[in-house]
């Protein structure tokens, strides 16, 4: 191993990264070599040093300071508030716009249009026959026959006496 | 109460929960921040600035890494943006590093030990200031915060591998610094 090789080795070790095999190349290596074993007692140093340096703690009151700052912000900059806001409400608005439109796709709110007489006996399976059952249940053909002839001369002169009225 | 939940309660305007993960982090974000710029008024100032960016974008966080990985992302970035506005850190000078305070009665050996270890520090720090931006945060990351290359990989958006490499070359940097500025101090002394 040369020295260029021991030093990778050294910055691994550094973080406990260097497995048991090469850890004792390693180490035979700085046995042997007087400046790799000074470059790691440098690079021990440093990162020692730079471990150990102890950190001041934030200044007292910290949210107490933050606190008022983001109510002033709430308040100066309300693109900032609706952007919070709409954050939530376009979806929301979006989502209820699709619901609605798929709900009126599916229900039909036209008016039902007024269906002809053949229709309604098909469709809304009326008997045919129950206007004239009253005639057809007469027991005698002679008042059957006539209450017949009038139902359908009244029929038949309906809409000219409908036009005449006009 | 569990962070996911302080950050779900944040989210919907709850400021006792936004308190409470600004309780949590606000030393870690300031020590970011302090350990980048060191000094202390513009690292409170930074980490206040974090954190009220942090609650304005908590809408668009999505939480698929952890709150404080994404917090310390905002805190790098601010911190960067920062360190570019205000220029090139102030390097401290070769007699400022070796100026120990005059005490006239220190025999003690303890207080000796004190001394020789703060002018390493200032040592150190000085050789750290002259590093690339991306050198310095790195070994702050990781020397002076104890970071895990996972989260540094994380935070700074780049692969362990790159961590890896990049923390290697900043050490081998910051060694050179280093020997530079302490072999003028055993120059001059």
């Amino acid at each position: 191993m040369n020295c260029r090789q021991a030093e990778k080795l050294l910055l691994k070790s550094l973080d406990g990264l260097l497995d048991k095999p090469k850890a004792e190349i390693l180490e035979k290596h700085l046995k042997i070599c007087p400046e790799c074993s000074r470059i790691r007692k440098e690079y021990e140093t440093i990162v020692g040093t730079l471990k150990m340096t102890a950190c001041p703690e934030p200044k007292p009151y910290f949210w107490e300071r933050l606190q008022p700052k983001l109510k002033r912000i709430r308040v100066v900059n309300p693109w900032a508030q609706w952007k919070l806001w709409g954050f939530r409400a376009v979806p929301v608005a979006l989502i209820t716009v699709v619901i609605l439109a798929g709900a009126l796709a599916v229900i039909d709110l036209r008016k039902p249009e007024k269906l002809s007489s053949s229709e309604a006996f098909l469709l809304q399976n009326q008997n045919p026959l129950e206007e004239s059952s009253s005639i057809l249940d007469e027991e005698k053909v002679e008042d059957k026959n006539m209450r017949l002839i009038f139902a359908s001369r009244e029929e038949s002169q309906a809409p000219r006496k409908n036009f005449h009225d006009k | 109460m569990d962070e996911k939940e302080l950050v779900r309660r944040s989210k919907d305007g709850d400021e006792e929960a936004f308190e409470a993960l600004v309780n949590a982090y606000k030393t870690k974000v300031f020590n970011m921040a302090y350990s980048l710029t060191r000094n202390r008024d513009a690292a409170d100032d930074l980490a206040q600035e974090v954190f009220i960016k942090a609650y304005f974008a908590l809408p668009k966080f999505k939480e698929k890494s952890r709150f404080g990985t994404w917090l310390y992302r905002i805190a790098a970035n601010h911190t960067k943006d920062y360190l570019r506005r205000i220029g090139p850190l102030k390097l401290v000078s070769f007699e400022e590093i070796t100026a120990i305070p005059a005490e006239k009665d220190n025999g003690i050996l303890q207080k000796e030990k004190e001394q020789e270890q703060e002018q390493k520090r200032k040592i150190v720090h000085a050789a750290l200031d002259t590093l690339p931006e991306k050198y310095r945060i790195i070994i702050s990351f990781r020397d002076m915060q104890g970071m895990a290359y996972a989260e540094i990989s994380r935070i700074l958006n780049i692969s362990p591998g790159t961590v890896d490499s990049r923390l290697h070359r900043a050490r081998k940097m910051l060694r050179r610094k280093v020997r530079l500025y302490a072999g003028s101090e055993g120059g001059k002394s």
